[in-house]
């Protein structure tokens, strides 16, 4: 069983309901021993700036801020695409627990080495 | 500790409410903050229940003790959870 799980989230709130259940799968693989990255990219940039998803609470789930920090304190981390956060003007300075700034080679670099990771994108 | 004492009922971890994800990262929890091998009576009106609760529990390599009972629409389902030790956790 491959022990590498990644999801690729690529929006906040312009789509709550596809941000949510990403990070709810997300939740989910960390929460069951999975080394669990999340890549967030395109609009979901901003779930890794501190403070932006705090407005996002789907109707059925946990609210945004629990999801990340949840995530994070199960040893789950973020890698935040950095041109798609210059592009949009989001503020970097200060980033969610377990997130750090990167792109396309750590994303490939996680996902090839140490076996292979199944992944899900929302 | 011996067999049939008061001590010894299985925990109730009422679950009631939370959906899908939310559940696993409470029993991930839980293994965090237990000693020893724990039994544990999860409540829950999940529907999903009965697909992610034996799954989460091959991939951790939990005991799953099944299904007990349905009352109402809470299901009660029986855990014996490990201790998920820091070393672990990193």
């Amino acid at each position: 069983m491959s022990n590498r799980f990644v999801v690729t989230i690529t929006h906040s709130a312009d789509d709550p309901d596809k941000a949510t259940v990403g990070m709810v799968i997300a939740n989910a693989a960390a929460a069951s021993g999975k080394e669990t990255l999340v890549f967030l990219s395109n609009e979901g940039v901003r779930l890794g700036a501190v403070g932006c998803g705090d407005a996002i609470h789907q109707e059925g789930f946990a609210p945004m801020t629990e999801l990340l920090s949840n995530f994070a304190s199960n040893g789950g981390t973020f890698l935040v695409c950095t041109p798609c956060a210059k592009v949009r003007g989001l503020d970097t300075a200060e980033l969610v627990a377990g997130a750090k700034l990167g792109g396309g080679a750590g994303l490939v670099e996680f996902m090839t080495t140490d076996g292979t990771a199944a992944s899900v994108s929302y | 500790m011996t067999t049939g004492g008061y001590d010894d009922r299985p925990e109730v971890m009422d679950v009631r409410g939370l959906g899908c994800g939310s559940v696993l990262v409470r029993l991930a929890q839980k293994r965090k903050v237990i000693s020893e091998s724990t039994t544990i009576l999860l409540w829950t009106d999940d529907a999903g229940a009965d697909e992610e609760l034996p799954a989460w529990c091959r991939m951790t390599l939990q005991q799953f003790g099944g299904r007990l009972d349905k009352v109402d629409d809470v299901w009660r389902y029986e855990l014996t959870l490990t201790p998920l030790l820091a070393k672990q956790q990193e």
